[in-house]
């Protein structure tokens, strides 16, 4: 990486003056407030690129000979997963946390123990080896067509001497115009930042100081937005939630913007501090609030420039305002895309060090709820917080990823109950990256979060589906799983994920040993037994 | 990211993996990917805690014994990829176009045989029936009941009176079971 590194100054010198050409352009055009589609125009470039890439690769498996061979098979395998991306079709009798209440159907009345009766089982467990639910979801989603990144498929490059061509643009491209770009733009934005707060600051409290609050941050967005190819389209913004909500994300990982803040810059980090204390230093009032709704939307979106964030949101009519809002989770960027469309107060662990300065900085301008690492063992002291942030008509939406960790952008797991025991009013949102441009799920087991960073600054975009679902309320005599599960079965229709019972946590964790009792219990109710006191120990078990 | 370690599969081992399996070469890739994608440890082999870190696999009654399975061939507890698809293939559905041994029914009751077959000594024990009992009922039913079932298995099934289901006797206890149907896996091609 230091390579790469030191290459990009060298060639940073060598290609400053058209790249300072791009750059006024892009500043003029923004601070103008016209449009050129330029970002959708790149993205649908990027996607025709990727066509052509992929007919090559077919085109040159049709001709290839000794030692390309392999990449051949590799591209044969590709070919094929468009048609279906499995490896197996699985049979009827799929194991998971819970029981499906169809297999014991199916299964039929009971009958003796016979020696053939563990087949199912065998069958089921060899075909778990082939191909699972789980695990593949806490790793990278496949890809059907090579996006010209090496990270995604290794030596695809050297296939045809067009595509490596083509691939080579690619990386100059990302390399040396888009990321030095981004981090100049990024710098740029913090200046325009700090000043133009600071100046609002001066003036006293009043019309004229929100009008021009306003426009300083419409401007200041519109720069970065078309600097960094951010393609933003929110759907349903009427859900979005209002002030007093849960927008739900629990994971440590509301926090995980912020570690993204600062890895990245730690001068961005500063302009948030003091933006925050600037606006923490206001009276409570309607504009203390505003005010803390436009810098913190305006600084995540100035993060989301710095990554290429291309977003789609759906249905902004659904916007939360107030209650809890709940989202899906690939990515600690989650946060990013929807702290750029709407302000939102966040839940998570407090932590030390340069961390906490963010933390306190951040609740400084908001009331974001952050535990004691003590404190969030005890659900019902969180539960409480929450309510009292859910109650109180002032605050902003709480936003909650009820999955707790991240998944790869291919299914949805089950959602922690407690979230939806709180009760108010939950905003369902749905969050689907488009993986052709960069994958954006991080994979925290595998890499850092600076190479992640790395990553993101580095790939084409991230192009990204925003849809606020409308709100949803417990029905009544409904318990909060059945709630959370219907929560979740609504995000994973709208965003074409696959909504799956298992838990997240397996990530991490083994699985539960009573998940495998109530196969054993099940088993055994079908097992005829003779003798009457074996029934009656089965029923109490029940 | 499972592309970038098809790589490392070299063709002829594919062709020999596909002589030996009878698996397609696009079969054995999908498979490799999946192998490399279970082993943590990049160390090229799976171990058995690879294996139960399959959520579905780990809660599976028979789970470590299907696992165990794996294990036969290998000395120092490690399964390599040649050994994982060859486990693998006895799952293969029967065709009769494509004569293989290690999918053909007989292979397939061997298969389950060893699931009971604890000791290797190539015979079903009481014991062994009990304690494979065990794991697919747990705690539900009493050892009474247990011991009685499993009594009355090996009763029904033993031909030669040594109160142990051989082989053979497996064989034709099963003998009437579509264990073609149900020891397969539709491997998409």
């Amino acid at each position: 990486m230091a390579v790469v590194d030191a290459l990009a100054t060298v060639a940073l010198t060598v290609v400053i003056p058209p790249f300072l050409i791009i750059l006024v352009t892009v500043l003029v055009l923004a601070s103008l407030g016209k449009s050129l589609g330029l970002r959708q125009r790149y993205v649908q470039f990027l996607l025709k690129v990727f066509e052509f890439g992929r007919q090559r690769l077919s085109k040159h498996y049709g001709k290839g000979s000794g030692d390309e061979e392999e990449e051949e098979e590799e591209e044969e395998e590709e070919e094929e997963e468009q048609v279906s991306r499995e490896v197996i079709c699985r049979d009827k009798l799929v194991l998971r946390p819970t029981l499906d209440k169809n297999n014991s159907a199916r299964l039929g009345p009971t009958h003796e123990f016979e020696l053939g009766d563990c087949l199912a089982y065998i069958r089921t467990g060899m075909e778990a080896i082939v191909d699972d639910e789980v695990t593949k979801r806490f790793s990278a989603e496949e890809l059907t067509s090579w996006n010209f990144l090496t990270r995604t498929n290794c030596q695809y490059e050297f296939i045809s001497v067009r595509l490596t061509i083509f691939w080579v643009v690619g990386f100059m491209l990302r390399y040396f115009l888009l990321l030095p770009l981004r981090i100049i733009i990024l710098l740029i934005g913090m200046v325009q930042l700090t000043t133009s707060t600071l100046l609002v600051g001066m003036f006293p409290d009043g019309p004229a100081k929100r009008k021009l609050c306003r426009f300083v941050f419409i401007t200041s967005f519109r720069i970065l937005n078309r600097a960094f190819s951010g393609v933003i389209a929110y759907h349903n913004s009427r859900n979005m939630p209002r002030s007093d909500g849960i927008c739900v994300a629990n994971h440590t990982t509301p926090v995980d913007c912020v570690v993204l803040a600062c890895d990245n810059c730690y001068s961005f980090m500063l302009v948030m501090v003091v933006c925050t204390y600037i606006v923490g230093c206001l009276p409570e009032s309607k504009l203390k609030h505003r005010l803390n709704g436009s810098v913190s939307v305006f600084c995540f979106d100035l993060l989301s420039g710095a990554l290429s964030l291309v977003c789609t949101y759906h249905n902004q009519e659904n916007v939360p305002r107030r209650g809890i809002c709940v989202a899906n989770h690939t990515t600690p960027i989650d946060v990013l895309v929807l702290a750029c469309d709407n302000t939102y107060d966040m839940v998570g662990q407090r932590h030390g060090g340069f961390l906490g300065i963010f933390q306190r900085a951040l609740s400084r301008a908001s009331a974001h709820i952050w535990f004691e690492r003590s404190e969030s063992k005890d659900r019902f002291a969180v539960a409480r917080r929450l309510r009292d942030h859910v109650e109180d008509p002032d605050k902003l939406p709480i936003l909650i990823f009820p999955e707790g960790t991240c998944i790869n952008n291919t299914s949805v797991m089950q959602f922690k109950k407690g979230t939806f025991e709180v009760g108010g009013i939950i905003y369902p949102v749905a969050i689907k990256y488009d993986p052709r441009f960069g994958d954006a799920f991080w994979n925290s087991s595998r890499e850092s979060m600076v190479s992640y960073i790395y990553m993101m600054m580095t790939s084409w975009a991230i192009v990204c589906d925003v849809w606020y679902l409308p709100p949803m309320t417990r029905r009544e005599g409904e318990s909060s799983i059945d709630f959370a599960n219907r929560v979740k079965a609504e995000i994973a229709r709208q965003g074409g994920l696959v909504d799956l019972v298992w838990d997240g946590g397996l990530k991490r964790s083994a699985p539960k040993i009573e998940w495998k009792q109530q196969y054993q219990q099940e088993f055994s109710r079908r097992l005829k037994v003779q003798n009457v006191n074996a029934e009656k120990k089965e029923e109490k078990t029940e | 990211m499972g592309n970038k370690s098809s790589l490392m599969l070299q063709e002829q081992d594919i062709r020999d993996i596909q002589a030996e399996t009878g698996f397609l070469p696009s079969q054995i890739e999908r498979l490799y990917s999946r192998f490399t994608s279970l082993d943590k440890g990049d160390s090229g082999t799976l171990s058995r805690e690879d294996f139960l870190r399959i959520p579905e696999l780990a809660i599976n009654p028979l789970g470590d014994r299907i696992v165990h399975a794996f294990f036969k061939e290998s000395e120092d507890d490690h399964v390599n990829f040649r050994q994982f698809v060859r486990v693998l293939a006895h799952f293969r559905p029967i065709k009769t176009s494509q004569d293989n041994k290690l999918n053909a029914r007989e292979e397939k009751l061997r298969f389950a045989f060893k699931m009971y077959d604890l000791d290797d000594d190539e015979r079903i024990s009481r014991e062994e029936l009990l304690a494979v009992l065990h794991m697919m009922v747990g705690e539900n039913i009493s050892d009474d009941q247990l011991n009685s079932i499993a009594e009355r298995t090996i009763l029904e099934a033993d031909r030669d009176g040594d109160q142990m289901i051989s082989f053979d006797e497996f064989c034709s206890a099963l003998e009437r079971t579509d264990v073609e149907q149900k020891m397969s896996i539709k491997f998409l091609k």
